[in-house]
């Protein structure tokens, strides 16, 4: 394998062509014979009490096929986070209570959309409403309302499945205190004891949506006489969406079967399992009829998990020269009324971050809170973006209050490649040095820094590091790759395709292995009746370990046909090349086999067909029994990314506006499979991190979202979009497929500090409550104007 | 969205003896752009539509040098923006369509239905009120024209009677020594106007002195609002920086804005004041040279 002709280039998406047609499919293009349309009920109320439910004015409504409540699926449980401390609590349908405004109360199937919404109306529900509790803070208190009461034990959990010993156990949440996460390491009172300086902030990031163009959409068909469930659904990873109709509904897994469709984009927000996704199978198999239940924008918003309100407070000592010597952050979480993922979330805060810079003694405290708000789970980053927030912007205020400069100060703290960090994690690639280097010099930082004020312009820098998968059990993948008779190959994975590009990126690595082209491959992905074992497409560890399994399935198939290429050509393997579906002679191209002989030859040989490519990876090597989120123990993942950002802003000090006029991502995902897509990833997160930094908070009054519409929730349109330069620094990563890690995650958080410290560059007014609106950029402004 | 009948006008004639008939329970569609959306939110439930955006007889934009212009009711915001003919006379039209929604949403609703949707953020309505438009109202009984400016009564509600329709706009020809701009402030470009405003001057020829001034806003009150002290300071006076910020205070005194999830009514105030005394500025700057 000399030159790479395939991987490294900006070849088209496979998909491309399907999707620029409108021939994609999609689960809302999905029609069946006598398909029924269901939607659910959701209640207006925070937190109340079930009386009853009075259903029969809906049943009798002509059309109405059926009408369930939670007296339909009580005591069904399920959650992200289902450990043996942590039991799962939430449940397709509220049963004797509700939590937040927007939770299903009742689902109606009928035949057709409109006909299932009338029937919502006529159904008559009796609340007897609860004090409610809105804010974590206050929620924490004694006294306060309580959300939840013994969260029980239902069946076994996904831990308990794969292996580990204990039993999961029963608990009640004290003062709506759903997880808690303490991580230290080093001696954080000796690390401040020994500081020149020493500060402490706050920072505040609100509950965001995803955006995913397509609203969540699921259709499920029931074969009564198969006993079999077939699925066309939003995910991003189908074993888990697998596993969990298993459990909630006690179907064997192998008559579960999850179909390919394209996904009109996830940003994290379609991992977890959710109520309808439940209820649309429990409809299907209760009618023996195929259901759809396509989400509206609002109900998105109101009723789809959305990203973490975090409240951090991170007190930071450094020596004179800025060296960091102690950092103890106290992150609070908004988790909503279901914890889904806020453990995760708040360890992620730290685990994330931990890989950047070196900050010597650290204690990071955590807390999720139950309230009566719709409840959460991870959007691109999950808690990096965040803790980013809180400290980088704390950097570059230390920075400013010591006269430091802040790109020195990130130079000076960080960490080295090849160090291995406190859990144990190796820095085996670690471009974020040079990444900061570059980002600097494209955005002129030592010509501007500090020196455009009197233009109201502004510079600043944020970073970020990013896992490439993790730990969570049982996070991995296989790969199976056959050689057709003409010397092309059929490549079978499973991760699905919602806008990243594996389809395009796995089949590239396949076909450099063997000399092929893209054209050459043909793909079975994303179905989980064809598709071996797929975990991999959350925590960004779709390229490190879903690619990582398609590239050991590729080598495994090479070695094979060179071996037997060798016995053919009676030479030794290392003499051989393959390239255009031939295997011949380095010395002498000319003495070549083409794949066709070399299988015609082997069949026969063996009887069979025994050339098969079969590969496999998993995110950590390490087999962590006993993992603890709440101590924060054992690896965390295998390879980092890492990114650098810089951002120039423009202020208008009569009205607060911010524009951006420029931001640089120099990013480090390891070598770049393909460029193209690469790219499209770091500029969708450049834009995401702007609007975050500026535009994106989802607002609420009593719990009660008052932007669930595109109208009222603004995100930036391509005229909002500022120039962009994107900066390849990759560091080849050795674990990786052709060098290649995560790619779609990091960015963000980093670009969200870089134009907030450019805001303050401009200005001198520090605002570290995003999204920084004109009216908070205002306020602070005129603040600043009366000190 | 609940039921309803659908009924496609073919005339102008039509249209209003269908609108006549269904007058109580019917809606007329001109593009949907607004109605659409407040149908799936269930605001309104009407049991019949008319759709009239097939009319080519209210699509069209004329101009006669005495009488001035007049833009059918059914030209969508697409046309007006692309006009080269608005674009010489009635540059500020152009510019405003500029910052109406989307590109997608210009090319299908029509500059009438945005008026009859009368929502208080329009942009439409306070560069034509400025420009000093009336409307045409037509029903089967005959027709009658209105000043822009009176057409407005409160949120989303206007003085139309339900059988009637609009259709058509009218300008006056372009006054002399007079610019009319236009500006607006958003979070994000082409989002939902926090606040914006149109601003006529006209300048004694020759001189700083204003001769004539109106200013008109958007996103501040329930209706387009008309502030007639803050423009009554500028008339017969020299335009000094100190006179047309007194006057832009003066115009944020005289507006009552709500808070919203885009905005508080303080900050709105305190946006009028900047914008206005912009938008005076640069219309006075242009009036000089007009």
């Amino acid at each position: 394998m000399n030159e790479r002709s395939v991987v490294g280039k900006p070849l088209p998406r496979v998909d491309g062509k399907a999707k620029l047609t409108g021939r994609a499919k999609f689960t809302t293009d999905v029609v069946l014979p006598g398909m029924l349309h269901a939607k659910l009920l959701r209640s207006p109320l925070p937190h109340a009490k079930i009386r009853s439910i009075d259903t029969s004015k809906a049943e009798k409504l002509p059309g109405v096929m059926a009408v369930i409540t939670g007296k339909d699926t009580w005591g069904i449980r399920y959650g992200f986070v289902d450990t043996p401390n942590y039991p799962a609590e939430e449940r397709p349908i509220a049963e004797d209570k509700v939590r937040f405004i927007g939770e299903t109360v009742a689902a109606v199937a009928a035949i057709d959309p409109d006909t299932a919404e009338d029937a919502l109306d006529l159904i008559e529900v009796d609340y007897d409403p609860l004090p409610p509790i809105f804010d974590p803070e206050e929620a924490m208190k004694d006294g306060a309302p309580q959300i939840h009461g013994e969260i029980t034990r239902n069946t076994s959990c996904a831990w308990e499945d794969w292996g580990v010993a204990r039993k999961s156990h029963s608990y009640t949440p004290v003062n709506n205190v759903a997880a808690r996460v303490l991580v230290t390491y080093g001696d954080v009172e000796k690390g401040f004891a020994e500081a020149d300086y020493i500060r402490e902030d706050r920072s505040r990031s609100p509950g965001t949506s995803h955006m995913a163009m397509e609203p969540h959409t699921m259709v499920a068909s029931w074969d009564p006489f198969e006993q079999k469930l077939d699925v066309w659904m939003n995910h991003m990873a189908w074993e888990l969406k697998r596993y969990w109709l298993h459990k909630t509904l006690d179907i064997p897994l192998p008559k579960i079967r999850i179909h390919k469709t394209y996904i009109g984009g996830a940003f994290g927000g379609k991992a977890p399992c959710f109520d309808y996704e439940v209820i649309c199978a429990f409809l299907s198999r209760k009618l023996c009829k195929p259901i759809k239940i396509e989400l509206t924008r609002e109900e998105v918003f109101s009723s789809c998990r959305n990203s973490h309100r975090f409240d951090i407070s991170i007190k930071t000592g450094v020596k004179k020269d800025g060296t960091i010597v102690a950092q103890h952050c106290n992150v609070i979480v908004d988790a909503g009324a279901y914890k889904c993922s806020a453990p995760v979330a708040m360890f992620l805060s730290h685990g994330m971050c931990d890989c950047c810079l070196d900050r010597k003694n650290v204690r990071h405290e955590g807390v999720a809170v139950y309230t009566n708000k719709n409840f959460n789970f991870a959007r691109r980053g999950h808690g990096a973006p965040q803790m980013r927030l809180a400290a980088d912007g704390q950097y570059d205020q230390i920075c400013e209050d010591l006269g430091l400069d802040p790109v020195e100060f990130l130079t000076k703290n960080l960490r080295k490649k090849g160090d291995v960090i406190p859990n144990g994690d190796r820095l085996d690639s670690y471009g974020l040095p040079e990444a900061i280097k570059k980002s600097a010099e494209a955005i002129k930082w030592k010509e501007k820094r500090g020196k455009q004020r009197d233009k109201n312009r502004g510079v600043g820098i944020g970073i970020n590091g990013m896992f490439s998968g993790s730990g969570y059990w049982p996070f991995a993948c296989t790969a199976i790759i056959r050689l057709n008779h003409d010397g092309t190959i059929t490549l079978i994975e499973g991760d699905c395709e919602f806008g990243q590009g594996p389809d395009t990126t796995y089949s590239q690595i396949a076909a450099e292995a063997l000399g092929l082209t893209i054209e050459d491959v043909t793909l079975v992905s994303s179905d989980s009746e064809l598709c071996p074992m797929n975990y991999s497409n959350f925590l960004s560890g779709g390229m490190f370990v879903g690619g990582g399994a398609v590239y050991n399935a590729a080598i495994d198939l090479r070695e094979k046909l060179l071996k037997v290429a060798s016995e053919v050509m009676r030479a030794k393997p290392e003499d051989i090349e393959l390239k255009d579906k031939k295997a011949f002679l380095k010395s002498n191209p000319k003495r070549a086999y083409t794949f066709t002989e070399i299988q015609r030859y082997h069949i026969q040989k063996h009887l069979g067909d025994p050339l098969f490519g079969i590969g496999y990876k998993k995110a950590v090597p390490e087999i962590e029994f006993y993992p603890s989120l709440s101590k924060g123990t054992g690896r965390f993942t295998d390879a980092y990314g890492f990114t650098a950002s810089t951002a120039e802003v423009e202020v208008d000090r009569e009205t607060g506006r911010i524009r951006v006029l420029k931001i640089v991502v120099a990013e480090d995902s390891g070598y770049e499979i393909n460029t193209a897509v690469c790219r499209g990833q770091l500029v969708s997160q450049a834009v995401q991190g702007m609007s975050d930094a500026l535009f994106e908070e989802i607002m609420d009054d009593e719990g009660r979202v008052l932007n669930p519409n595109l109208v009222d929730y603004e995100i930036p349109r391509a005229f909002d979009v500022p120039e962009i330069e994107i900066i390849d620094c990759s560091d080849f990563e050795p674990k990786g497929p052709w060098g290649a890690k995560e790619i779609g995650e990091c960015a963000r958080a980093a670009v969200i500090s870089a134009v907030v410290n450019a805001v303050y560059d401009a200005t001198g007014v520090r605002v570290m409550r995003i999204p920084v609106t004109p009216e908070r950029m205002f306020n602070a402004l005129k603040a600043q104007e009366k000190k | 969205m609940k039921d309803f009948e659908y009924f496609s006008a073919s005339s102008l004639q039509e249209a209003c003896s269908l609108i006549s008939q269904y007058k109580d329970v019917g809606k007329v569609l001109a593009g949907g752009q607004s109605l659409i959306t407040l149908l799936r939110q269930k605001l309104i439930s009407p049991t019949c539509l008319i759709d009239i955006k097939g009319l080519k007889e209210l699509d069209f934009i004329e101009f006669d040098k005495k009488s001035g212009l007049r833009i059918g009711a059914l030209t969508t915001h697409r046309a007006i923006e692309k006009s080269p003919l608005i674009q010489e006379k009635y540059n500020v039209l152009s510019e405003m369509e500029k910052s109406v929604a989307s590109v997608q949403t210009r090319n299908w609703g029509t500059i009438g239905g945005n008026l009859c949707s009368a929502d208080p953020i329009g942009d439409p309505a306070p560069s034509l009120i400025a420009l000093g438009a009336k409307i045409k109202l037509v029903s089967a009984k005959g027709e009658r024209a209105v000043a822009l400016e009176e057409f407005f009564t409160d949120y989303f509600t206007t003085i139309i009677e339900p059988d009637e329709i609009l259709a058509e706009i009218q300008l006056p020809p372009p006054a002399a020594n007079t610019a009319v701009e236009y500006m607006k402030f958003a979070t994000i470009e082409a989002g939902i106007k926090i606040v914006s405003t149109s601003v006529a001057v006209t300048v004694e020829a020759g001189s700083d002195v204003c001769k004539d001034a109106k200013i008109v806003m958007s996103a501040v009150a329930p209706i387009p609002l008309i502030t007639k002290k803050a423009a009554e300071m500028l008339k017969g006076k020299k335009l000094t920086d100190d006179l047309i910020e007194e006057a832009a205070k003066m115009a944020a005194s005289e507006t009552d804005p709500t808070t919203d999830v885009h905005a508080s009514a303080e900050y709105r105030k305190e946006i009028v004041k900047v914008l206005v005394k912009r938008a005076i500025k640069k219309a006075f700057e242009k009036a000089k040279k007009a």
